[in-house]
């Protein structure tokens, strides 16, 4: 059934139900038929929502097959749409979860790089792609290799040489290190963005262009030159002046501090053109803020100011522009000149790898969706999508939605339903690529003419009524605030995109919360530390309490998040936490974090590595000692002088130490898995030990290593020092622990009670230094040059005003996004650290923390609360609302570590590798003793001749013997034949049995090697090797005697065969 | 309750009594082992036992063929498609397509496809003509929806894809003529040739009976109704109606399609058994975080099992094998038999990884004038590594040093070759033509003096045995050139899925298997790890050049057939289990989540029975971490007799030292670095930096101007400086570059100086500032060169107060260069950082905890000190400067120290006599301080002092 209008789009702002929403319009169409699902292709951000989804979809599916309800919106909407009983509503979401269960494969909620990478093995052939290939998340470890690969090649290519150390000069200069592979490394990381592949086409042209780079160059500094000329230019001119009239530059306002001065500072060849400020902008301008009123050289001044040194002021301001364009242009360009090279040793180092990057994923999409028709790609991928649920759209990236656009376009094209949700005000993810613009406007307009219906979803279902209220105000203030300061900064119009986004900020309180009678809690601290930038140490010590008000409040560990920003913020509060004694309390708070929880923390996990690079290199003298202070710290113990001057080790740790060197040798033999689990063993950690879940951290490291890499312990020594800093301790959500996570990863997510310990961050943070891609032109014969900017206030004052003034905008929405995703993650509770300042230190909204006391502080708009009733200004202190009464809920699942067993117990201890048969002797053939073996093996399993030559064959291909020991074995055998007896056995005419077992009640079974049937007889052959022996007479004997019982009646002889004399005994 | 098999056992033995000329076939040999065991408990006396073979050896021996090994297949396939394209590949790149074409080719024969008309381009073609009529019109739906999707407009993909379509037919014709003339075979071929010509087959006097099998290829099943028509062969299903009767559910599409025909209907019992849902199974689920932490849990799990049973009658089930070892390593004590159906994995023995490390060491490896280089960091590995060690302990030893010493980023193999006839081996060029032979002559070698029947021995004879295979091949069959490259790639492939069996009565003890290995086995207790997606069931790996609908329209398996497969494999497992434990993890690979198995949501959702766990149990490991105890160093009376040594009366038997400039700055920087460097005397490890550090590219400026003008005095015989000089002493600059980076290296005179690329260019960058530094020079000509570091260490005592009474403490250190410009003496520190001049006043130098300490001026204020006590006659002013490498592009340069006296209020240093006694004043505090008892050498509390400090490992920061 095609709906009017197939496309819907939904802006949901936080906790406006995004999943319920997903989850009822994937319901819809999933129970149109059984196997409906089938073609529904549901993407979510990550994979972890990816997993959250389909536990939600079956989840409703099991309810709703168990009894529809009636009372339930979700429940009433499907049965409205096919106009269904609840009987009837049960029994389809019984089928289609049936179906959905039995073809799990074909359950298709997944990410886009899945998904992506899903189309593009079905193409690998088509886009050239190696039939094999693995996918290379680490970029960054990639990039690593490239400049190395890089840098060896300056040996070989004087041009790059030269560029570079023209490089390494120009970096002196600027008086950084003369060491330029850190910036090759972090500009050069642009390769895998997307705005550079965009421009990508143009710069290669450009830089493949042979002269182009070196004109670039010399045009530039022309240019420059001519700036600094013209600048001299106007100083001596404004010396001439002044001396004509007579003047220093100390007469004027200001004496030697004067502004007017400037003029003689004109010309540094570093800076030709002295900034002014806005207000030296304006005197510079009036003759009157030249002198002193009671000035003596008032007329010589003004007379001055007539005569040019005014006029000189008026040309700053066009040459500094073009003096900032030409620095912004050189800034980069070293780097910018190897992109040709990095590009071509990506490409090299992804030929020789067999890899793909995950960042390419994109590219190739595009290139395949573009090339081909959807029903093809379908064909190809084996599965074919009629409706796409795309979750979180405001971060899909320009690319992503190129590649979809096809398929979703064939969809729509067919009226298939298809479903977008997202919300601007939600978009953080612009430094991965997302790009808002496409929910805000693209989408519409790419797809608008099948029609199409926006919904905004206005009922917050997540928050307490002041929550709700609170985050309403709070963020229409902001917004308002927000693009007032960027209209006057940047120009009007310019606080549009803003207000746009923000223009529906308001949302309802849902009747599930405000039914609830509680009102929620909002607080905001203003801190006021003793230094400014003792700020996060204070917010840091405030945390812990706060956390035990909390608690006494009713509220669980696991109830409470901490948001932050960054990744060291994360790991600083859970030390934090690690160092807090909980008033009148043995245990201490736990955190959980998968930002915070470094495994090298441990000092257990420590004691291992310094272990493991011991073993490596025994040597190693300051591993020596730190093994032992690790040791010492996971004991518990005290730390002094005898950990570290010769011989003065305490026992037990200088026997353990013996112990350990002693053993060193047997220790380097060990496969990596076992060689750590025998020093877990020998540093005595198997035992009661607090540090458990970071030594299953480190294992867990080790066995994801082993998987995948060259499994010796120098690899792994190398891989650790690279990316082990990075591993965490990970813990099941259910566990009852403060959650600390950043901003970014809480997207989605919900908390009783959302701690924003750190709101100062600036808004507009240069330093991180951003940077665009912008074009410049120069030449008239080339197109213009699209070179890397870095993005510094400066810019707005050059040609790039244009992209300054871009990336501000949008780092502004970035950070109100951030704050409104921080905000409104909190379900009952909000209370967030805000350093503070005195209003009049605060100048203009450059930090977070101004915006919020100005919002604060500011008269809202009708139907607004009143923040600032709120605040308190003796104590600095928002609050808002009531404690909610607590509600302990349901007890968190019982976590169960009793049921783990940790003793070690070496694997050698029960088990063995089995020896193989065979070995070599020193000429490489197979010895000759296990020669003889081998013809016994060969003759055993054959029963004729022709299949003697055939397991000859098999033992060949095993790899076994080569060629020429095939033959010699031929031989042999062909020797033995030559005694008729012998022969016999192999003769095809009989009935031969090989290996024919013989039961033995009571659960035994022998194994004759041979039985040859002859008319009413049996004849019994065993084969042997080595001397003849009475015990092989017995053998055959008893075999004999067994096959008279099953043989009734019929004659049984007994042979012995010696295989390697041929001698053959007959036993009667 | 019996299992499958003994019942089966039990009704064959009762139905024949006789068993001679049985012939059983089984999915796999292991349900084989277990089959026999069964039966020999059941007999009375002694019998004769039938054969147990499986279906393969069956095939095989009806064709009485063998097929070739894949890599000889894949050689034919690229020469049959080297012939048939003008676009050539080398074999390095078509042998994984090589691959995936064979596999293709397999399942076309087992499933009796048509190749003609599976290849069949069908572009152009609307209507499919009437030879097309063995196809159902679901069939030609699913064909013609394929071919229609190119309709419209014409692109290079549809088009790439044509021609390799078009080919694929001809390839399919032009290999098996090819392989047929040379007498090989591949697994598909064999059995479409026997099935297609079942008549042929000689009438079978044994009695053939089928054992356990879920689902048949093509050609299975035709032979298997033949053989049940024929010749009266027998079927037992291991079947459950759960599954049978419901026809959502997977695991029984074989079943339920087998019991409609007309031929395998009739082999279907009776009564089929309902074990699934009458038996009740204890079924509990649980999740843990980590992967690794699952082999704990079982080992929890069995050390509850009450002691008197039998272990025979647990499975642990590891659908990923490399958890078998974290598990074995975990195994409760009172288990004392372990039978492992999986191997041993050779790419995680010692020797793969020992020879991995030589082929790796071969992809960086160059011929430099006529001489073979390795690159370091795989030399490194090897020379570590315990196979080298071993042999030669010294002399790997020494060259691992040399190594460092000499910073060499390439080594000479003829240095490398001298520790014996291992090394000669490993550090040799491998060709593409003798590599294998090298190998294998290394293998050879390396086994030699290894005991026999040693493990080591049997890894190395089993790499062996893998490469004289591939060895041979390449002998016999291939004459392609192959890369090194490619080579490594093989012999990673070949032994990623090579294994050493385990020693072991299979029957006895707990057993531990993988997922296919259980094939018709039961037991009472079932534990399975990993019951994750993408593990159990494994992910999908449906890798096919035929497009899905194709596949599905010529009857070739896809994924619903796949699916089938694992699913039975996984019921059927609970068949007759009493209680079974399902571990699942939430940790993921590669920053995945970990995924439940649908299995689990099929058995909590779907069957109804007391015994399941309806939600998962949380099993976590408690996170504490031991807070991380600070160091504190008391001095000992054994640390006053180190520091004793800094004094006048150094102690006996102790060697007299001194504190340098450095040494104090460290002290002040972080007491415990000072304490770990110069009283414990921690030893830091050198590392082979392709990078120039700081630290070293700080030597190599002082070394060269010290080469520059030690040169000139030697040259001229004067130590005065004249503007006419400087021309000349420019043409210098870069032998005293080259000359320092000799020195810091330790490379011989002559010794071919190789580069690497950041050296070259600080090399370039050095001889810039040398003539940076002699432009400024040539201002102050004319000077006189009163000393360079190198040939005067200056020092001094200073009076301090210890607890011995006053001591003098002795001062030491080496000033750059000394010279007099007029009546001035300048005392010059080279600094290749970007130290600056300013400071705020002669307290600030001694400040710990001023973060912009300036430590080079209290380095060359400290040279003051040292000049002035080697010349106390001395009435010229001392001036300390500093060459800053940054300083010296800029203009205009001065290199005079500044104290900063307010903002904007700078005055220079003229003469280290107006700070003296403020300086001394300080100096002798810190003195004090350094010697004085009761301060401890502690950690400091600025975390940025930590970042570059080597002994961060040691103080946990
Ligand atoms: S790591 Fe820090 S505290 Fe430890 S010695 Fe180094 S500087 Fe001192």
């Amino acid at each position: 059934m095609a709906s009017p209008t197939p496309f819907h789009i939904y802006k949901s702002s936080a906790g406006s139900g995004k999943t319920y929403t997903l989850t009822t319009a994937y319901l819809k169409l999933a129970l149109e038929n059984p196997l409906a699902f089938r073609q529904i292709l549901a993407v979510t951000f990550t994979n972890k929502a990816t997993q959250e989804m389909k536990e939600r979809i079956i989840q409703e599916l099991k309810r709703i097959k168990n009894k529809a309800d009636e009372t339930q919106p979700m429940d009433r909407d499907l049965m409205a749409r096919w106009n269904l009983k609840p009987s009837e509503l049960s029994q389809r979401a019984a089928m289609a979860l049936t179906a959905i269960l039995h073809d799990y494969g074909s359950f298709s909620v997944s990410t886009i790089d899945s998904f992506f990478q899903q189309v593009i093995r079905a193409f690998a052939r088509e886009i050239d792609l190696q039939a094999k290939y693995d996918v290379e998340l680490d970029q960054e470890g990639i990039m690593e290799r490239i400049v190395d690969r890089l840098l060896m090649r300056v040996v070989e290519e004087p041009d790059l040489h030269r560029w570079l150390v023209a490089f390494s000069m120009h970096k002196i200069q600027e008086g950084s290190s003369w060491d330029t592979k850190k910036l090759i490394h972090e500009l050069g990381g642009k390769i895998f963005q997307e705005d550079f592949k965009m421009v990508q086409k143009e710069v290669r042209h450009f830089l493949d262009g042979s002269d182009n780079l070196k004109k670039l160059i010399s045009h530039l500094y022309q240019q420059k030159q001519v700036v600094v000329r013209q600048a001299e230019g106007m100083k001596a001119e404004a010396n001439q002046i002044r001396i004509n009239h007579g003047l220093e530059w100390e007469d004027f306002h200001g004496g030697s501090k004067s502004f007017v001065k400037k003029l003689d500072q004109l010309g540094d060849p570093a800076s030709p053109i002295p900034e002014l400020t806005d207000l030296q902008k304006i005197k510079v301008k009036n003759p009157e803020e030249w002198y002193t009123k009671t000035s003596r050289k008032k007329s010589a001044i003004q007379a001055a100011y007539q005569e040019g040194l005014g006029e000189l002021f008026s040309r700053f301001e066009p040459l500094l522009k073009t003096w900032t364009t030409l620095d912004a242009m050189t800034k980069n360009l070293y780097v910018f000149g190897l992109f040709g090279y990095l590009l071509e040793e990506l490409e090299a180092l992804k030929e020789e790898e067999n890899m793909l990057l995950i960042s390419e994923a994109n590219d190739f999409l595009r290139s395949i969706t573009a090339e081909n028709e959807a029903p093809f790609i379908y064909e190809k991928v084996g599965n074919r999508f009629r409706h796409f649920l795309l979750d979180e759209f405001q971060d899909t990236s320009g690319f992503q939605w190129e590649s979809f656009r096809p398929l979703l376009l064939n969809s729509l094209s067919m009226g298939k339903a298809n479903l977008v949700v997202g919300d601007v005000k939600q978009s953080i993810y612009r430094w991965r690529g997302g790009e808002m613009r496409l929910l805000m406007e693209q989408v519409e307009n790419d797809t608008g003419h099948f029609g199409l219906e926006v919904k905004n979803l206005d009922t917050n279902f997540r928050s307490l009524p002041q929550v709700v209220f609170f985050n309403n105000s709070l963020f229409s203030r902001l917004s308002r605030l927000l693009a007032a300061s960027l209209t006057e900064e940047l120009g009007s119009g310019m606080g549009d995109l803003i207000s746009t986004a923000y223009a529906e900020i308001s949302q309802k309180v849902s009747l599930k919360q405000d039914s609830k009678g509680q009102s929620g809690k909002v607080r905001l601290e203003f801190l006021e530390p003793e230094k400014p930038q003792n700020f996060s140490d204070a917010a840091l010590e405030a945390l812990p309490a706060m956390v035990d008000e909390l608690i006494s409040k009713g509220y669980r560990q696991k109830d409470i998040a901490i948001l932050v920003r960054k990744n060291d913020q994360a790991a600083n509060i859970a030390d934090a936490f690690m160092a807090y004694e909980i008033p009148g309390q043995e245990k201490k708070y736990e955190v959980i974090s998968d930002e915070a929880l470094f495994l090298h923390k441990s000092a257990v996990v420590r004691c291992l590595l310094a272990a493991l690079k011991l073993v490596s290199n025994p040597n190693d003298g300051l591993s020596g000692k730190n093994l032992w202070v690790q040791w010492a710290r996971a004991k518990n113990l005290l730390l002094g002088q005898e950990f570290f001057l010769q011989g003065t080790l305490p026992e037990p740790h200088s026997g353990l130490e013996r112990t350990f060197f002693e053993n060193i040798h047997k220790l380097k033999k060990l496969p990596l898995m076992d060689l750590l689990e025998a020093l877990v063993e020998l540093l005595g950690f198997n035992g009661e030990l607090d540090e458990r879940a970071y030594l299953s951290g480190l294992k867990e490291a080790v066995y994801d290593f082993v998987g995948k890499n060259r499994a010796d312990l120098g690899s792994f020594l190398e891989w650790w020092e690279q990316q082990g800093h990075k591993r965490t301790v990970k813990l099941p959500d259910t566990h009852d622990a403060i959650r600390i996570l950043t901003i970014h990863k809480s997207k989605g997510l919900q908390f009783k009670v959302v701690l924003l310990p750190f709101l100062d961050w600036k808004i507009f943070d240069t330093a991180k230094d951003p940077i665009v891609w912008a074009p410049y032109s120069w030449d008239e014969a080339l197109p213009p040059v699209i070179m890397p900017l870095t993005i510094r206030q400066n810019l707005l004052n050059s040609a790039f005003a244009p992209a300054y003034r871009e990336e501000c905008l949008l780092s502004h929405l970035d950070t109100l996004n951030m704050l409104y995703v921080a905000f409104t993650r909190a379900e009952e509770v909000i209370w967030g650290l805000v350093p503070h300042k005195e209003s009049k230190k605060r100048n203009g909204i450059g930090k977070v923390d101004d915006l919020l006391f100005l919002a604060l502080n500011q008269r809202g708009t009708e139907g607004e609360l009143d923040l600032e009733a709120y605040f308190d200004s003796e104590t600095l202190t928002l609050d808002l609302g009531n404690w909610p009464s607590s509600d302990p809920g349901v007890k968190p699942a019982t976590d169960r570590p009793e049921i783990m067993a940790w003793k070690y117990r070496p694997w050698r201890d029960s088990l063995q590798v089995r020896q193989v048969f065979g070995d070599f002797d020193e000429t490489g053939m197979i010895a000759k003793r296990d020669f003889g073996r081998m013809v016994h093996t060969l003759i055993e399993k054959a029963s004729t001749r022709m299949d003697f030559s055939l397991e000859l064959e098999a033992l060949y291909f095993d790899g076994a013997i080569n060629k020429h020991e095939m033959v010699l074995l031929e031989q042999q055998f062909a020797t033995l034949c030559e005694v008729p007896e012998f022969n016999s056995w192999f003769d095809d005419r009989y009935e031969i049995l090989t290996e024919q077992g013989i039961l033995m009640p009571g659960g035994g079974s022998k194994r004759p090697d041979r039985l040859v049937f002859k008319k009413g007889a049996v004849e019994v052959v065993d084969f042997k090797t080595g001397k003849e022996s009475q015990s092989h007479k017995e053998q055959v004997k008893g075999y004999m005697e067994l096959i008279r019982q099953i043989e009734k009646g019929k004659a049984v002889t007994g042979f012995l065969c010696y295989l390697e004399t041929g001698s053959i005994i007959r036993i009667s | 309750m019996d299992s499958f098999l003994k019942e089966t056992a039990q009704t064959l033995l009762q139905s024949k009594g006789d068993l001679k000329g049985v012939k059983v076939i089984l999915p796999n040999r292991r349900a084989g082992l277990f089959f026999i065991k069964y039966l020999s408990h059941l007999v009375d006396r002694p019998l004769w036992m039938p054969e147990v073979i499986t279906i393969e050896d069956l095939f095989y021996q009806l064709a009485e063929k063998r097929p070739a090994d894949k890599l000889t297949l894949i050689y034919e396939l690229y020469r049959v498609f080297q012939a048939l394209t003008d676009r050539q590949e080398s074999f390095d790149r078509f042998f994984f397509w090589g691959e995936m074409i064979l596999k293709d080719f397999n399942d076309l024969d087992q499933f009796m496809v048509n190749p003609e008309k599976l290849f069949t381009n069908l572009k152009e073609q609307k209507v499919l003509e009437s030879d097309w009529s063995f196809l159902s019109p679901e069939q030609v739906k699913l064909i013609r929806e394929f071919w229609a999707s190119f309709e419209g407009r014409d692109r290079a993909h549809q088009e790439k894809f044509l021609r390799f379509w078009d080919m694929l037919y001809p390839l399919y014709t032009g290999f098996n003529a090819s392989l047929e003339s040379l007498g090989l075979a591949y697994g598909g071929k064999i059995y479409r040739d026997v099935a297609t010509d079942l008549e042929a087959l000689t009438p079978m006097e044994e009695q053939l009976v089928f054992v356990g099998f879920n689902a048949f290829t093509t050609t299975e099943e035709k032979l298997i109704k033949y053989l049940v028509t024929h010749f009266g062969a027998k079927i037992f299903w291991d079947l459950d109606t759960y599954y049978l009767d419901r026809p959502e559910q997977e695991a029984g599409l074989f079943f339920r399609q087998y019991r409609k025909d007309p031929i395998l209907g009739p082999t279907f019992p009776e009564h089929i058994p309902n074990h699934l849902q009458q038996h009740k199974a204890k079924i509990n689920t649980y999740n843990v975080p980590l992967k690794i932490n699952q082999a704990n849990l079982v080992a929890g799990l069995l050390e509850q099992v009450k002691g008197d049973e039998d272990w025979e009658e647990t499975v642990v089930i590891l659908p990923e094998e490399q958890l078998l070892f974290p598990l074995l390593n975990v195994l409760p004590d009172k288990i004392n038999r372990v039978n492992v159906t999986m191997g041993y994995p050779v790419r995680q023995t010692p020797v793969y990884t020992f020879l991995e490390a030589v082929l790796e060491l071969q992809r960086y490896s160059k011929m430099e004038d006529g001489e073979l280089q390795f690159y370091h960091k795989p030399v490194k590995d090897l020379l570590s590594n315990v196979f080298l060690t071993e042999i030669a302990p010294e002399f790997t030893q020494q060259v691992y040093d040399d190594l460092l010493r000499t910073n060499a980023i390439y080594f000479p193999a003829k240095d490398l070759r001298k520790g014996g006839e291992v090394f000669s081996l490993v550090f040799q060029l491998y060709t593409a033509e003798t590599i294998m032979e090298q190998l294998l002559e290394l293998i050879r070698t390396l086994a030699a003096p290894l005991e026999e029947k040693s493990m080591e021995r049997t890894y190395l004879y089993q790499c062996f045995k893998q490469m004289n295979r591939l060895k041979e091949v390449f002998d016999k069959e291939i004459k392609e050139e192959v890369s090194v490259g490619f080579f490594t790639k093989l012999f990673r492939q070949v032994f990623a899925e090579s294994r050493l069996p385990f020693q072991g009565e299979p029957l006895e003890g707990i057993q531990l298997m993988g997922v296919l290995e259980t094939r018709n086995l039961d037991f009472k207790r079932v534990i399975i790890c990993s019951m994750n997606e993408g593990s159990f069931p494994p992910s999908k790996s449906m890798d096919s050049l035929v497009p899905f609908n194709l596949r599905q329209a010529f009857g070739m398996p896809v994924q619903e057939q796949n699916d089938a497969i694992y699913a039975y494999t996984f019921y059927r497992l609970l068949h007759r289990a009493e209680e079974v434990h399902l571990i699942y993890s939430t940790a993921g690979s590669q920053g995945q989540v970990g995924e439940k198995s649908r299995y689990i949501h099929q058995l909590q959702i779907e069957m109804e029975h007391s015994g399941i766990q309806k939600e998962d149990t949380l099993v976590h490991v408690p996170v504490n971490l031991t807070k991380a105890n600070p160091i504190l160093i008391q001095k000992s009376p054994s640390i006053l007799r180190v520091l004793q040594r800094y004094t006048d009366s150094p102690g006996d038997g102790q060697t007299a030292t001194s504190f340098s400039p450095s040494a104090l700055n460290m002290y002040l920087d972080c007491r415990l670095k000072f304490f770990l460097t110069y009283i414990a005397a921690v030893e830091v490890p050198d590392e082979v930096q392709e990078a120039v550090d700081p630290a070293i590219f700080g030597n190599l400026v002082h070394q060269s101007l010290e080469n520059l003008y030690t040169g000139f005095i030697a040259r001229k015989g004067r130590n005065w400086v004249e503007a006419s000089d400087i021309e000349g002493l420019m043409d210098y600059i870069s032998p005293a570059v080259e000359k320092a980076i000799r020195t810091q290296y330790f490379l011989d005179e002559d010794a071919g100086l190789k580069l690497t690329g950041q050296l070259t260019i600080a090399r370039d960058v050095l001889q810039k500032y040398l003539a940076g530094v002699l432009e400024q020079d040539r201002y102050t000509t004319p000077f006189e060169i009163i000393s360079l570091e190198g040939n005067k260490k200056y020092s001094t005592q200073l009076p301090v107060a210890t607890r011995s009474g006053v001591r003098g403490v002795s001062l030491s250190g080496i000033i750059d260069r000394v010279d007099r410009v007029g009546a001035t003496i300048r005392l010059i520190d080279y600094k290749s950082g970007n130290d600056k001049k300013d400071f705020k006043g002669i307290s600030s130098l001694f400040d710990r905890e001023d973060k912009s300490r300036n430590k080079a001026v209290m380095q060359t204020l400290f040279y003051g000190l040292l000049y002035e006590a080697r010349h106390p006659d001395n009435k010229s002013p001392l001036k300390p400067a500093l060459y800053s490498l940054r300083d010296i592009f800029q203009e205009p340069f001065s290199p005079y120290l500044q104290e900063v006296l307010g903002p904007g209020k700078k005055q220079e240093v003229h003469d280290f006599a107006d700070y003296r006694d403020d300086f001394v004043g300080q100096l002798t505090q810190l003195l004090e301080e350094i010697v004085n008892p009761g301060q401890n050498f502690d950690q400091t509390d600025d975390l940025e002092k930590c970042r570059l400090c080597p002994f961060s490992e040691i103080c946990s920061r």
